[in-house]
């Protein structure tokens, strides 16, 4: 709990993209002197003490009046010290630019009287700022050395914020399009590849430091009465600034909590206290709202250009009826015994079912010659079928109406012919159509009829033709059986491959398509009654609030 | 008034007899989709390992689809080239699937064929490459005519697809 009054010295990170000449910044700095802290032990000798009391107190007072003061910053706005208006008065002194600048600048500020400021700030192109970037040693062993890395950033990071660089990136190296800024789909003209990159792309590429602008909120603290130094300049607020717009403010702007102190490290020892605050102009309130306005419109604007271009209506088959849409693919077939593979295949529609006199029910695959793979010899087909079937249960069925219906089936047949006309069956097996929507991926084993005697086998090795299944659906349930026991006793088969199918099943029905929309006016309804509660909840609150200020 | 969303990226490819590979990809629909945004086809860099067996193309797969029906269901098609150091392409095999019909991400796995011809082409192929392509990749969607053709497997593509769906289930579909 001591933390909500604590002064906390972290750094903070403020993330805006509105520009940063907005922001200011105020600094309030006050001496603390002996006789104002609460408990601390008698400072001995320098500040006096004992019996003069009363009269140094005043005296003291005094002094404390004087030592308060405050400054407002905007970002980059240089505030001279007294150290620098002495360095920067004598012009033989100022040699490059930025010094006959602030020459300029110092010799305008003189003629107005001597400055007595304590609070100072240097701004990104000053030495000062330069230097802590590049000796900005991280532990306190005599023999570090900035490493490579630390080397490019800082000299990376010397770079100016928006500019140049910005620019570079927007109009593109066309060859490297960062970010989607350029319409995709361009195929560049230039090579993309750069054989021999320069230091200054190696740098842009390998270093992800964005140039930043720095800034110090300095104080000079040297006793009134000798002149100012440079060991005397203590730093009270540095912000950095990003150029993805992070800025970032050590230590944390105070908001009411108590003071931040700085110690002088000179003989005196003196105690100084100070707040940072923020007090950048805000945005009216109607600029917010006009503002937020504006990104609605723009969003509902695009949503709009959307839903026009894709329409209203949807196909929904007619009530009472369940589609079922199936989207599937013949991935493979592996472990047959002989070459060049192809799969027939068909769907068996069981009662009450049906489809559409131009669907197409039965396909045939390529011929696929096989790979080995392991011990396996495979084939792939990739073979994209697809189809659309309805149930319907008819109004004079004898059935129960609560019984589920069974679905389809896709009965396969795997053949090989080979290149002397030899035609072979390798296997039949059945794919039953799953009731649940989804992806379905799944292998199916074969198994192939064999015949009675070894003339059979001889007769299938040397000359092909093998006995075969008259009705192909006796792979599952024979279409002409129609009692109660399936028996299949006495048919000799041999097992042989697998075949592997990936199945998409959609399936749509008005019914569901009603409850869903019943359940969406209710989510609805839900939610209004929600917001009207929120806004009669505020609406009181406003008038509490209008009947107290009346009173 | 639905929506669909596919998400995803093209792995690579393994399985196939040598390195060196690119792929080209399409996706296509039927009538009542529309493309909203992203690309409807693309082709990958060629990707040459050294040490590993697969190609890793990475290649990302962006598109948001607009229908008015079930119909017609996208389906994506591949065609797997090899790059020779030569700098001439050879065709390394023909995949097609369908997109997933189910919300959710999916590893698939897509293998290719690609046409024979006869034991002197092969034999030429073996050592000069090339072979026989396909006349019109776009026969080849609807399965009629594949009855004709003469293939041999070759490898796999892989991809990861994400699919998102949007007001399928005010239509009353269920997937």
């Amino acid at each position: 709990m001591a933390d909500l009054h604590e002064p906390d010295v972290g750094t903070a990170y403020y993330r805006s993209n509105d520009p940063v000449k907005n922001l200011q910044i105020k600094i309030n700095l006050r001496r603390v002197t002996s006789s104002s802290l609460a408990s601390t032990k008698p400072v001995v000798g320098e500040n006096g003490a004992g019996g003069d009391g009363e009269v140094e107190m005043t005296g003291m007072n005094e002094v404390a009046k004087q030592d308060r003061e405050q400054l407002v910053l905007h970002w980059q706005e240089k505030v001279f010290s007294q150290r620098e208006v002495e360095m920067y008065s004598r012009e033989d002194l100022c040699y490059d630019v930025l010094q006959k600048k602030y020459h300029e600048e110092v010799t305008a500020i003189l003629a107005k009287g001597r400055p007595t400021n304590r609070l100072f700030s240097y701004v990104d192109h000053d030495p000062y700022s330069n230097q802590d970037e590049t000796v900005h040693y991280m532990t306190n062993s005599p023999t570090e050395k900035p490493s490579i890395l630390a080397q490019k950033m800082a000299s990376v990071r010397c770079r100016r914020v928006g500019g140049k660089q910005l620019k570079e990136k927007l109009e593109g190296n066309a060859d490297v399009c960062i970010g989607g800024q350029r319409e995709f789909g361009i195929i560049p003209k230039i090579n993309v590849v750069e054989l021999e990159p320069s230091q200054d792309l190696r740098n842009k590429n390998h270093i992800e430091a964005p140039p930043m602008q720095i800034m110090y909120i300095m104080a000079d603290l040297s006793p009134r009465e000798r002149a100012a130094e440079e060991e005397d300049e203590y730093v009270l607020c540095c912000l950095q600034l990003n150029a993805n717009g992070v800025l970032c403010i050590r230590p944390d702007f105070n908001r009411g909590r108590k003071p931040y102190i700085t110690e002088t490290l000179s003989a005196g020892r003196e105690v100084y206290e100070y707040t940072v605050e923020n007090v950048s102009k805000e945005m009216s309130r109607l600029e917010q709202d006009r503002e937020m306005k504006m990104y609605r419109e723009v969003y509902s604007r695009h949503r709009e250009f959307l839903s026009a271009c894709v329409g209203h209506d949807f196909e929904v088959p007619q009530p009472d009826v369940l589609r079922l849409a199936v989207y599937g693919e013949m991935v493979s077939a592996q472990g047959f015994e002989m070459d060049n593979l192809y799969l027939h295949f068909f769907v068996d529609l069981p009662k009450n079912w049906y489809a559409d006199r131009q669907q197409q029910l039965a396909w045939v695959t390529q011929t696929c010659a096989t790979k080995t793979i392991g011990r396996d010899e495979v084939a792939y087909f990739s073979f994209p079928f697809h189809f659309e079937l309805y149930y319907k249960r008819s109004p004079g069925s004898t059935t129960d109406p609560d019984e589920l219906p069974r679905f389809p089936q896709i009965l396969v047949e795997a053949l090989s012919v080979d290149s002397w006309h030899r035609f072979f069956h390798e296997g039949y097996t059945s794919i039953q159509i799953p009731g649940k929507p989804g992806v379905h991926k799944s292998t199916h084993d074969c198994w192939r009829p064999v015949g009675k005697s070894v003339t059979s086998h001889l007769r299938r090795f040397f000359i092909g033709g093998t006995p075969e299944l008259e009705d192909p659906t006796y792979i599952s349930i024979p279409s002409t059986f129609d009692g109660t026991h399936l028996s299949k006793f006495g048919f000799r088969t041999e097992t042989t491959g697998n075949v592997t199918a990936n199945l998409n099943i959609m399936m749509q029905s008005s019914v569901s398509a009603m409850q869903a929309n019943i359940t969406s006016v209710l989510d609805a309804f839900k939610r209004a009654r929600v917001k009207m509660m929120q806004a009669r909840e505020a609406a009181t609150r406003e008038l509490l609030k209008d009947i107290e200020k009346r009173k | 008034m639905a929506e669909v969303h596919v998400i995803g990226q093209i792995v690579g490819a393994s399985g196939f007899p040598d390195h060196s590979l690119f792929c080209k990809w399409g996706i296509h629909t039927g009538g009542a989709w529309k493309i909203l945004a992203g690309l409807r086809e693309g082709q990958t860099q060629v990707d040459n390992p050294q040490n590993h067996e697969a190609a890793a193309w990475a290649h990302p797969i962006d598109i948001h689809f607009a229908t008015k029906g079930i119909q017609g269901w996208p389906r994506i098609h591949f065609q797997v080239w090899r790059q020779d150091q030569f700098g001439r392409n050879e065709l390394y095999g023909y995949g097609f699937c369908h997109i997933p019909t189910s919300p959710g991400t999916h590893e698939i796995e897509c293998p290719t064929w690609r046409p024979t011809g006869s034991f002197m082409e092969t034999v030429s192929q073996y050592f000069l490459g090339g072979g026989p392509q396909l006349k019109n990749p776009d026969l080849i969607y609807s399965g009629a005519d594949r009855y004709r053709l003469h293939t041999m497997a070759m490898g796999k593509v892989h991809l990861r697809l994400g699919v998102i769906l949007r007001n399928f289930d005010k239509f009353g579909i269920e997937c």
